[in-house]
């Protein structure tokens, strides 16, 4: 498609190269250095968009961050993005892009025939329709939410890289404009460290005319020079495409980086990079974005912002039209008409709304139709289809054709023909970010704009701070620079750069809402939303009186520009509407994020296995050869089961637990916590931290001990050995070796830093496996151990330092399995090896690796407990039936708060075992225990398993007084899963209740 | 048993620990002084914590130590999976997981911080163009992975375990 509005000439753009790019399945043609937006103007296309709530047809408005209409959706399929704005997307070959909200197309969408209801959706429409009946409710949501919302996001997986980048630096200047140019060159000057972000392709911010002199250069040549001369400093780093879009407390602001056109994911290159930066100062030159003046039907195709068709014109030379009416309140609007007819666009006539805007403004244009005192007060499109035609009126105008201006004060009208109608309403500083903390911009009456609030490590410089000529913004710019580098103890010697003399403007009008008059059509004051005059009006007669209100209420200003163009426009009408002027209505509260962030960039590349880190034992390898089903316990990925070719989950299960108790098994058991205590006073802390007593514990043996939280309920429990006179190893469950080594480090730290004791935590130190069985010993014994391995030189509860296979070991008589049974510990990068020989030398023995889920049956069988299932934070020593362990010759944590009453009751909820009445039975996992008459909980299962050694499934419970109830039938009930069960409660302990078998 | 003040009870500790390695141990304020010093040429010494520290070397020349009073030593070699990072964009790559200045401050210079979650210590040595990363032997598979994911847009920075 031919480019029929490119100006012939001008424009940073490359026209040696084209572009080839798709816009609704159309083909067009643009060039490096052209936007969706300025390619698409380029070629003729103004109907970009539909509204969000009538489905109006919109095109092109704004440039840059401020477009509220052309939000399109970009590429296909899973790495579609939806809602960009056109107008920041660069073209790059291959681009797709396609409008949205719209069906079947955007030039025939069948939406737009909620346009003739519009009468009927005044704002505050759901809140008065939806209340009744209210039964209704749930239905209504449905449909709303249904109706809610732009674009449509891809439900694949995203396939695009996003990175998180961390950065400090002394001072980060947000907007490379001329103002955080001269910012960033003066701090830089300091010899600081300086970033500088900048949301924009080209360095030089909203400045268009670029014939003025700054140093004696023109001003593009100033901006390039100042850019390579920064780009050449060690010390500042420059981010283009980059959107600063949240200030946080301690200087940390996040900014959002637009990476390559095209991600890359082959290569490694991210679509998007959201940094973090840590600066010490910030410069806040963010400029301003121009306001537009509402009239009726100012939403056609074909009127923009003064300030952003002269930007389409003189940046891209795309022209939006070629015969414009300006329509302004200030002196930006000759400016702008200037710039325009440079570019070859026809200014017919400029409507001033001020009556003594002065002649000499209109100096050296070529339009000559000034209308002074005067303003738009409606707007005349071409319709899509002819009068008669069905629907035409609710399809709406596809682009303006004319206007019809009114002198103030009369209601005489003129009519003028244009193609291009734009509005110049003053400028409004971007103050987001120095409102993100929580401060409220200041308002300005002399030039009826907010201003950003500033603090010690905020500066503001620029448009951003109320400063709108060049010179003023050099200026500006360069103390803001100085004024962050002497907040950090530096001076510079540079001199600030000089513009040309300006000057002084005229007073600017305060009118954003042209008088009505007699004319008709809605008048748009916030588009993205939808918002006009109307609704604001109404609100303010059902007396809606703050602005956060307002916004709530007709939704001003809650589309994902943030009311960037719309929000001033409401103010001001509010206070007209009020008797009040806009300082007196406030701002709405500015919240992160600025601009949209994609969920991708905030995610980062923390998504799948990536998003969580997970620790592995050092025998992982092993079980992954041997082809172990894994399951997460915490963050520890650990053998669940190994099952053999042919062998389903529970025949594996069955196996590993039955191989036990009849020959040996060997498992992991590395994750659990692990500490080496030294010092004379460790018997001391001992006897503080657990409840039973330590002092008397000799060497070469161990213990078990179980602690308590200060509350008196079960923290966690394991196994202290004794290794020399003042060397102590200490085990604790898997899930809380990080909270026992924090509140072994409180104590001693805090509570007792008088004691000799110390604690390091050596659980990456040693890898571990458990042998369990009927043979442990005779595999201990092939395995060569040089110490003795008999009943009565290896007791029971005893620790042996030494070698297995020539590897060393600490070896530990002791059994989670109730079984003879070790635990070897070997150096981590040496536990593989280990473990390895004595499955090979055990393999006469008939020894087998076993998973959690067999030891899980072991230990049920064995009536154990289990932090997290049976001690699940209300459980006492006693509820679980070691009462007995608690020693009444010494105190520790927790013992004081178990004279409470109500840890005494008799009817407190005691560890039972627990069998189907129909030994075939299955227990339903996490069933409530209840009489079956009552159907009242009087306690849970907490843990389940089929015992092969038994022959039936048996389970662990708490239940109400439950030492009492043994031999009585109570019903297991699961309803969310549709089990239920009678059961028998008896003793916990299921095999081996004398304990024989762990002291063979 | 003396009563001692916790701030005693670490100066009790400290003194003993540097009585036992004959040196001037890390300042607990990392920014007063440099948080690494050498010890006796064979090899580096790490403040953790107020009362810990990592002695780090090439050999074992610290299994022959006794203890002294309330300074204990423990082997903990198995525990810690070195990385070298090489490369001229090794703290760009860094950047994608630690909030971190750099350079760290006058080499010999090492930091505690999380990678990734990850509790990791970051050591940067007399050594141009590369730094080391100590990571707990059980997050190293799954942190080296993602680092070297992270490193995969540059054909710099290298990763290799070191010994």
């Amino acid at each position: 498609m031919k480019q029929t509005h490119r100006a012939a000439s001008g424009g940073r753009i490359d026209r040696s190269r084209l572009i080839r790019f798709r816009f609704n399945g159309r083909d067009y043609a643009g060039h490096p250095g052209d936007t969706l937006a300025s390619a698409l103007i380029a070629n003729g296309v103004k109907l970009l968009a539909r509204s969000f709530k009538y489905h109006r047809p919109r095109g092109i408005f704004a440039a840059g961050i401020d477009e509220p209409n052309a939000l399109v959706r970009v590429g296909e399929g899973a790495a579609a993005e939806p809602n960009l704005r056109a107008t920041q997307i660069p073209l790059h070959e291959g681009l797709a892009a396609q409008s949205q909200n719209c069906w079947p197309s955007v030039d025939w969408d069948i939406g737009a025939l909620i346009g003739l209801a519009a009468p009927l959706f005044p704002a505050g429409f759901y809140y008065k329709t939806f209340m009744w009946p209210r039964s209704a409710w749930p239905l209504y949501e449905q449909i709303i939410r249904r109706a809610a919302g732009l674009g449509v996001a891809p439900t694949e997986a995203d396939p695009d890289r996003y990175e998180h980048r961390h950065a400090e630096t002394d001072i980060l200047i947000v907007g490379g404009g001329v103002s955080g140019l001269a910012a960033a060159l003066a701090a830089a000057n300091s010899g600081l460290k300086v970033m500088l972000a900048d949301d924009g392709e080209c360095w030089g911010g909203q400045t268009l005319d670029e014939t003025q002199l700054v140093d004696g250069l023109p001003l593009r040549r100033w901006i390039d020079d100042a850019v390579q001369r920064l780009a050449a400093m060690p010390q500042v780093t420059l981010l283009p495409r980059s959107t600063a879009y949240a200030r946080y407390d301690h200087g940390e602001i996040g900014i959002l980086q637009q990476c390559a056109p095209e991600s890359n994911p082959i290569s490694g290159r991210a679509r998007q990079c959201r940094w973090l930066v840590h600066s010490r100062q910030v410069v806040l030159a963010t400029g301003a974005s121009e306001r537009h003046i509402a009239f009726a039907n100012n939403d056609l195709p074909g009127i923009m912002l003064a300030s952003a068709a002269a930007l389409y014109a003189n940046r891209y030379a795309a022209l939006p039209g070629r015969r414009a009416v300006l329509f302004t309140n200030n002196d930006s609007g000759y400016a702008a008409a200037r710039l325009l007819e440079n570019a070859g666009i026809a200014v017919v006539c400029i409507v001033d709304c001020r009556p003594d805007a002065s002649p000499g403004l209109a100096a050296g244009l070529r339009c000559n139709t000034i209308r002074r005192g005067y303003a738009v007060v409606r707007a005349l499109g071409r319709r899509a289809l002819g009068r008669r035609a069905l629907g035409s009126r609710a399809l709406g105008n596809r682009a303006v054709s004319g206007c019809e201006i009114a002198k103030l004060g009369t209601e005489t009208v003129e009519r003028l023909d244009c193609d291009l109608l734009l509005t110049a309403g003053g400028w409004t500083p971007r103050v987001h970010l120095s409102s993100h903390l929580g401060e409220r911009p200041v308002f300005d009456p002399a030039q009826s704009v907010f201003l950003p609030a500033t603090a010690a490590d905020l500066h503001c410089a620029g448009a951003c701070a109320g400063e709108f000529d060049l010179n003023a913004c050099l200026q500006s710019g360069f103390n803001a620079g100085k004024q962050a580098a002497a907040s950090l103890g530096k001076t510079i010697a540079a001199q600030p750069p000089e513009g040309p003399a300006q000057q002084a403007a005229q007073p600017a009008s305060a009118m954003l809402v042209a008088p009505a008059g007699k004319a008709h059509g809605p008048c748009f004051v916030d588009f993205q939303t939808d918002v006009t005059t109307a609704d604001l009006g109404l609100a303010h007669r059902e007396n809606f009186r703050s602005i956060e209100h307002v916004k709530r209420y007709t939704t001003l200003g809650m589309g994902t520009d943030q009311g960037r163009t719309g929000a001033p426009t409401g103010i001001a009408h509010i206070a007209a509407l009020s008797g009040k002027t806009p300082g007196d209505i406030g701002v709405t509260t500015y919240r992160t994020p600025y601009a949209p962030v994609t969920l991708g960039a905030l995610a980062g590349r923390h998504v799948g296995k990536a998003s969580a880190p997970t620790r592995v034992t050092p025998l992982h390898e092993w079980h992954k050869a041997a082809g172990a089903v894994f399951m997460l316990a915490g963050q520890w990925q650990r053998a669940q089961i190994f099952p053999r070719p042919g062998e389903s989950d529970e025949q594996a299960v069955n196996r590993e637990a039955r191989n036990v108790r009849e020959a040996v098994g060997i498992t992991d058991v590395s994750t659990l916590g692990k500490f080496e205590l030294r010092g004379r006073d460790v018997p001391e802390l001992l006897e503080r931290l657990y409840v039973n007593g330590w002092r008397n514990l000799a060497a070469g043996r161990s213990r078990y001990g179980v602690m308590l939280r200060l509350d008196g309920m079960v923290l966690d429990d394991g196994t202290t050995s004794r290794l020399s006179d003042d060397t102590y190893f200490m085990t604790t469950t898997t899930g809380n070796a990080e909270r026992i080594y924090a509140h072994m480090r409180r104590c001693l730290q805090l509570e007792w830093p008088g004691l000799d004791a110390t604690v390091t935590p050596v659980t990456e130190q040693w890898g571990a496996f458990a042998i369990a069985g009927p043979k442990a010993r005779a595999l201990l014994e092939v395995l060569q151990p040089d110490f003795a391995t008999g009943n009565a030189d290896f007791p029971y509860m005893s620790v042996r330092e030494g070698k297995l296979s020539g590897i060393p070991v600490r070896a530990f008589r002791i059994s989670f399995a109730g079984e003879l049974g070790y635990e070897i510990y070997a150096p981590a990068g040496m536990a593989t090896a280990l473990w390895t020989k004595a499955l090979e030398v055990g393999a006469s023995l008939g020894v087998m690796p076993y998973g959690t889920e067999a030891m899980m049956v072991l230990r049920i069988e064995k009536g154990f407990f289990v932090p997290g299932f049976e001690a699940d934070g209300r459980t006492t020593l006693d509820d679980l039936g070691l009462g007995r362990m608690l020693s009444s010759k010494k105190a520790c944590i927790g013992q004081a708060a178990l004279n409470r009453e109500a840890l005494q009751a008799a009817d407190r909820l005691h560890l039972v075992g627990i069998v189907a009445t129909d030994p075939t039975q299955p227990l339903p996992r996490g069933a409530q225990l209840a009489t079956p008459s009552s159907h009242e909980s009087q306690g849970h299962i907490t843990s389940m398993a089929y015992s092969p050694i038994l022959g039936h499934w048996i389970g662990l419970g708490l239940l109400r007084a439950g030492r009492g109830r043994h031999g009585e039938i109570l019903t297991a009930m699961a309803p969310a899963i549709g089990q239920q069960t009678d059961i028998r409660i008896v003793d916990p302990v299921f095999f081996d209740p004398e304990g024989s078998r762990s002291h063979a | 048993m003396p009563d001692h003040s916790s701030m005693e009870a670490c100066s009790l500790r400290e003194a003993a620990m540097a009585q036992l390695l004959l040196l001037q141990l890390p300042a607990v304020n990392a920014s007063d002084a440099a948080a690494l010093h050498s010890y006796a040429e064979a090899g580096l010494c790490l403040r953790l914590a107020p009362d810990q520290w990592l002695l780090l070397a090439e050999t074992e020349p610290f299994a022959a130590l006794p203890a002294s009073g309330r300074a204990k030593l423990t082997d903990i070699s198995h525990a810690w999976i070195r990385l070298r990072i090489s490369g001229p964009k090794r703290w760009e790559m860094l950047s994608k997981c630690m909030a971190l200045p750099h350079p760290l401050g006058p080499a010999p210079y090492a930091v505690r911080t999380l990678c990734v979650g990850v509790p990791v210590i970051l050591l940067e040595t007399s050594e141009t163009e590369a730094l080391y990363l100590l990571m707990p032997r059980s997050y190293s598979a799954w942190l080296t992975q993602w680092l070297a994911d992270a490193a995969a847009e540059y054909a710099a920075p290298s990763l290799e375990t070191a010994p």
